[in-house]
């Protein structure tokens, strides 16, 4: 039998890619749109204004990119410090527990982080880490260290113990078990659950208005007045700019770790 | 010593869950029956939620607010699956698989943060929107004020379509993997019994996802159910989703509301306990598992 991908193979994958990227298409003309009225289905002209104030220095925007990496980064380091212990003992060890310790870990899935820093938000107020940076990291570490702690268990139980044993049989010492055995396994769990935490915390909006109470301007806060009845190509430029970061943040975390491990591998 | 090692090493995320999670829920629900009051005594009541039980806007905002997230979630599991049966006809088609390129592609949703999403909807499927437009260009309406409204409307219908476009890629991806398991020779066996790709996909593949398909759902209804952004969004003034009233109470300047944000934060975080109880008793009684993708 042929098999190749012909046209009618395709079409079902088509529809469901069009419903994908249309709004995403739409995004990206608006934002360069001028003076777009009913009933057209395009822009009568276009120009770069909003994009040119988006990324004018005096918009706010770079400054705001800046906190949002920053938090996003911090958040991806503490999440690392906490999943990659838990990881390894749900992953790989058996203990008094283990199934319900697992489903606890996982419950901030479910449950709306803003619903929970409501009740946090006294706390926070006074440990005066409310408009810190501290404090918001704590409320996106919230969110997303569930996804981490999933990717590193995955990893870790596909790992074991037998690779490291004989690792050792054969005279690795620790340095060597860690970077050529234990790091590659780990590598592919740790982009994911990077990669999920990055996005999450860029994401957020309301929880970061209520811990920094309006003082931690992330790009997501930055271009909330645009979204909620501002200036809609402003508002489409800052989507558009919004997805271009945090596409180029997750190619060179993938870039840097894979390269990372090949290198170590060799 | 194996045993007490593993207790150390998942100690630290246990506290951190421990504090930040649970601690929010307990201070919440100590607020909500008035026992962390900020002056004054501490004294029990549960004022706040017979108020809440004995309240139309309560009651009408937790029926859309559940009107939504059943919607949601039940469209976004069927554009998943449609999707995911896109991605089974091109591994089974092609010599070399490349599904998970294409499957990739359905992931630029994830790429958009939640309020995006609801601002694009609202561009899109307002009356003077980008759909109506095109709707008014091919003849289908001939004035501005024939499309339906489905933006911040009474019923939801932008906000669900903003969490369909949203949550489906995220359904795809934890199902995926069953795709990835479908062998060639299952597929030709099939064949010569005379099924075509849709029975093979409904009969073989379906079967294989309940398990992941129930996990992603429930994930997606929780989520759906007590959110915030889209319906702030896409939303109107009366009746509010739950989250968006609780907010708002809670935001409005006024301290000695707050208690009663409480309260409605702990009626979503039941609803969503509920929905768990249901979702694990379900896979339980029913498939005796209780697996995870």
């Amino acid at each position: 039998m042929k098999r190749s991908l012909d046209n009618a193979t395709l079409v079902p994958f088509f529809f469901v890619l069009v419903l994908a990227i249309l709004p995403v298409v739409f995004l990206i003309l608006l934002s360069f749109s001028r003076g777009w009225t009913w009933p057209d289905i395009f822009p009568s002209s276009f120009d770069a204004r909003a994009w040119r104030y988006v990324m004018s220095p005096h918009s706010g925007t770079w400054q705001s990119i800046w906190t949002s990496l920053k938090l996003a980064l911090i958040t991806t380091f503490i999440n690392l410090f906490l999943a990659l212990p838990a990881g390894n003992a749900l992953g790989r060890y058996e203990f008094p527990f283990r199934k319900l310790t697992e489903i606890l870990l996982m419950l901030p899935i479910l449950v709306p982080p803003v619903v929970i820093l409501m009740g946090l938000h006294r706390t926070f107020i006074r440990l005066s880490i409310t408009e810190t940076l501290a404090g918001v990291v704590l409320a996106h570490v919230l969110p997303t260290l569930p996804y981490m702690i999933r990717s590193v268990t995955v990893s870790f139980s596909k790992l074991g113990f037998e690779w490291e044993e004989q690792a050792q049989l054969l005279g690795a010492d620790w340095s060597k078990r860690l970077f050529h055995v234990v790091l590659p396994f780990l590598m592919p769990g740790i982009i994911a659950g990077s990669a999920l935490t990055i996005l999450i915390s860029m994401s957020q909006y309301v929880i970061t208005l209520l811990v920094g109470g309006g003082q931690i301007i992330t790009v997501t806060m930055r271009m909330f007045p645009y979204v909620n009845g501002g200036d809609q190509a402003t508002g489409a430029a800052y989507a558009v700019l919004f997805a271009l970061v945090a596409l180029i943040l997750l190619i060179l975390l993938d870039l840097s770790l894979n390269r990372l491990y090949r290198e170590k591998r060799l | 010593m194996g045993k007490n090692k593993a207790v150390l090493l998942v100690l630290p995320a246990l506290a951190a869950v421990g504090i930040l999670f649970f601690g929010g829920i307990f201070h919440g629900l100590l607020q909500s029956v008035g026992l962390a009051p900020l002056t004054g005594d501490a004294v029990f009541t549960l004022g706040n939620y017979r108020s809440l039980l004995f309240s139309r806007d309560f009651w009408i905002s937790l029926s859309i607010t559940l009107r939504i997230a059943l919607l949601s979630t039940s469209i976004s599991a069927a554009l998943a699956l449609f999707g995911l049966y896109s991605l089974f006809l091109i591994r089974i088609r092609s010599t070399r698989d490349r599904s998970i390129y294409f499957q990739r592609c359905f992931q630029v949703s994830m790429l958009f943060p939640y309020i995006v999403a609801a601002y694009m909807i609202f561009l899109m499927f307002t009356q003077s929107g980008w759909i109506a437009r095109i709707f008014f260009n091919l003849g289908i309406i001939s004035e501005m004020h024939s499309f339906p409204i489905i933006t911040n409307e009474s019923f939801g219908w932008g906000i669900i379509l903003a969490y369909v476009w949203k949550t489906s890629p995220f359904i795809i991806i934890l199902l995926y993997p069953v795709v990835l398991r479908v062998e060639y020779g299952w597929i030709e066996a099939a064949r010569i019994l005379g099924a075509g790709n849709w029975r093979i996909f409904l009969e073989i593949l379906l079967p294989m996802m309940k398990g992941p398909l129930e996990t992603a759902s429930f994930i997606v209804f929780a989520y759906t159910f007590g959110a915030f952004e889209v319906p702030f969004i896409l939303g109107i003034t009366y009746p509010k989703t739950l989250a968006v009233y609780s907010y708002q109470i809670y935001s409005s300047g006024n301290l000695a509301d707050q208690p009663m944000a409480m309260a409605l934060n702990m009626v979503i975080l039941g609803v969503i306990l509920l929905a768990g109880t249901i979702y694990y008793h379900t896979i339980r009684v029913y498939n005796g598992r209780s697996d995870r993708p």
